[in-house]
């Protein structure tokens, strides 16, 4: 299926299971997707018919901004409930990474992948 | 390595307050310290609070290594000790004053030292102050800018909210949280930043 997708926002969030997560933030990193069939906006040329990926690339942003929680699953449970507010019921997955995980001897990235209505990765 | 950033936050704030900055300069990679310096209502001294300041630094990046740094209103004034009495200056590359009083605001003029101290240490004249402007070559060797707002009334007046050295810029904004709030302000900061 056809998808509108957007890689390597990163986003500055207070969320961790440790206080100086929570208290300092830190970088995050998400790739998102939502499956929709693309032709008639293709044909058309026709924004209208197709998703405004600018609208949900700012709502995210402001949701970094709000929240303080604990868990990345509970940062992405947001954020799908921000793209689905935005843009309804639709299949939808998207990929939440913690640039730098407070875990000492390692450099490498911690993520979780979620979706819904159906939504696959793009990636 | 890019050098790492230090960001000192002000009176009544916390860390959060660079939120907008940070995500502005999406640099992931750079190093970052924006350190809670809980000082009460005011009445924490600021050389206490610049004292709790270098505690960070030097657990987050050691005694060596060189940090941009930058402070917004009361910050700037700790970043200033910081760099001045605490040997800061032998290894920052570069300060930025955002809105801080270093020449003291009028807004401080009627606080209790006894019940404010932190506070106090801003109003005009003060002997923190004095004291800080009598060593004009303690901050030689960093590149210093000092950004302002013209109608601030928490720095009040505004254009005296300026380092004693380095080039000072005003920023179009109305008021004081705008400094750290408004695009304008952001982008200009952020380019600082980047440079």
């Amino acid at each position: 299926m056809d998808c509108i997708g957007v890689r390597e926002l990163r986003l500055w969030a207070h969320v961790g299971v440790l206080d100086h997560e929570r208290r300092d933030g830190q970088w995050f990193s998400v790739d998102f997707s939502v499956q929709l069939d693309l032709t008639a906006a293709a044909v058309a040329d026709d924004l209208s018919r197709s998703l405004d990926y600018s609208v949900a690339i700012q709502a995210l942003q402001a949701l970094s901004h709000k929240v303080c929680c604990l868990t990345i699953e509970h940062f992405s449970e947001q954020m799908l409930d921000r793209l689905e507010t935005l843009y309804g019921p639709m299949p939808m997955w998207l990929r939440l990474s913690k640039c730098a995980a407070p875990v000492p001897g390692f450099n490498g990235r911690v993520f979780v992948e979620r979706s819904r209505h159906g939504g696959t990765s793009a990636l | 390595m890019t050098i790492p950033l230090v960001l000192v936050h002000g009176l009544w704030d916390t860390p959060r307050l660079f939120h907008r900055l940070i995500q502005g300069l999406d640099q992931p990679k750079r190093p970052l310290l924006a350190p809670h310096l809980p000082h009460g209502l005011g009445w924490v001294p600021l050389r206490q609070l610049a004292s709790r300041l270098d505690q960070h630094i030097q657990q987050r990046f050691g005694a060596d290594m060189r940090v941009d740094l930058l402070g917004f209103s009361m910050g700037g004034v700790i970043g200033r000790i910081w760099l001045q009495e605490l040997g800061g200056a032998q290894r920052t590359r570069r300060f930025l004053s955002v809105g801080s009083p270093q020449q003291g605001t009028l807004a401080a003029q009627l606080l209790p030292r006894p019940l404010l101290a932190g506070a106090a240490d801003m109003k005009m004249g003060s002997r923190l102050l004095r004291q800080l402007n009598r060593q004009p070559d303690a901050l030689a060797g960093v590149d210093c800018c000092s950004f302002f707002c013209r109608w601030d009334l928490m720095v009040c007046p505004g254009w005296r909210a300026v380092l004693p050295v380095g080039r000072y810029e005003e920023i179009p904004v109305w008021t004081h949280q705008q400094l750290m709030k408004h695009p304008v302000a952001l982008q200009r900061l952020s380019s600082s930043l980047r440079a």
